[in-house]
């Protein structure tokens, strides 16, 4: 991410931050329709209805063994493409509060987060920045959402 | 205007879509028999027979998830048969599914597409969702389970 742009600091359900680029937050919703999938990933676990679409349902915290089965009153709709030139596709995630959003200054890149610290979890992360005392990782939503994760996951 | 007509699997509030073709036969359970001494897997329930061959029949629970004895509620048997494979269904209720204009159509997500998964689309209609499937896949579903089909 370049330095002195906004970015929407998103909170999973364990408490920990990730962050987006503006333009990649594109709904926050409080009260929806989740719609449990059975056999699907502990991660992405369910479907929620939205502008004629059926998104998959992200709980970030659990690619990390964390969260449990916590009632879900936020998400934020993010956009991603997995290849560059490709439609606009969507997920949604689940977050322990309200998104805020915040300038990334000019700053050295930080180092990456202990969670993300795995041969299957690195890729998430875009770049570092530092908020105050935090480290907060900038996410890959298109990695988030793709064949490469899920097979590093689960024998495919 | 969008249409749909599938045959409709209901198991245990579960509802699974299929095409209609994949749908086989379809018999009142109680003509199942119990498998033989030796024969069968943990959750073949016994067989089937139909179209002079036995057909296996299994049943899954809420978590589409397969089980080893068979529920009272399961009144039917579904004879399911992609080419060369068949295997058969214990469930609810099979019938049509039709429905014109209002649904939500969509192929699983591509995070959701796992090897230990049968879906292949989810349907949304009236606050409800449909787990669209097929013969093969079913079978293949179980075949990675360990189960002889």
């Amino acid at each position: 991410m370049s330095q002195g742009v906004n970015a929407w600091v998103l909170n999973d359900l364990s408490g920990a931050a990730v962050a987006v680029a503006e333009v990649e937050m594109v709904e926050y919703i409080t009260g929806t329709e989740i719609l449990p999938v059975p056999l699907a990933p502990a991660h992405c676990p369910a479907v929620m209805p939205w502008r004629g679409r059926l998104l998959p349902v992200v709980r970030l915290e659990r690619l990390f063994g964390e969260g449990g089965e916590e009632a879900i009153h936020h998400l934020g709709v993010l956009a991603y493409q997995l290849r560059p030139g490709e439609p606009l596709q969507h997920l949604a995630m689940v977050l322990g509060q309200a998104p805020y959003r915040v300038a990334v200054g000019e700053q050295p890149s930080a180092a990456l987060p202990e969670r993300y610290n795995s041969t299957a979890m690195a890729p998430l992360v875009r770049s570092v920045f530092t908020q105050g005392e935090d480290d907060i990782a900038v996410l890959d939503v298109g990695y988030l959402a793709s064949a490469a994760l899920r097979d590093s996951l689960f024998d495919s | 205007m969008s249409e749909i007509d599938f045959a409709n699997l209901l198991i245990d509030g579960q509802s699974l879509l299929l095409p209609r073709s994949d749908v086989r036969h379809i018999e009142l359970v109680e003509k199942l028999q119990p498998p033989g001494p030796g024969e069968g897997g943990a959750t073949i329930l016994g067989t089937l027979d139909h179209e002079q061959r036995q057909w296996p029949v299994y049943t899954l629970d809420s978590a589409l998830l397969p089980m080893q004895t068979l529920p009272l509620e399961r009144r039917f048997i579904a004879c399911l048969g992609p080419k060369g494979r068949v295997m058969a269904l214990a469930c609810e209720s099979v019938s049509r599914f039709q429905l014109q204009g209002d649904f939500l159509l969509d192929e699983l997500p591509l995070m959701m597409k796992t090897a230990r998964t049968p879906l292949q689309s989810l349907l949304y209609n009236e606050g409800r969702l449909h787990y669209v499937t097929s013969a093969e896949a079913l079978v293949g579903y179980l075949l990675k389970r360990g189960h002889r089909t």
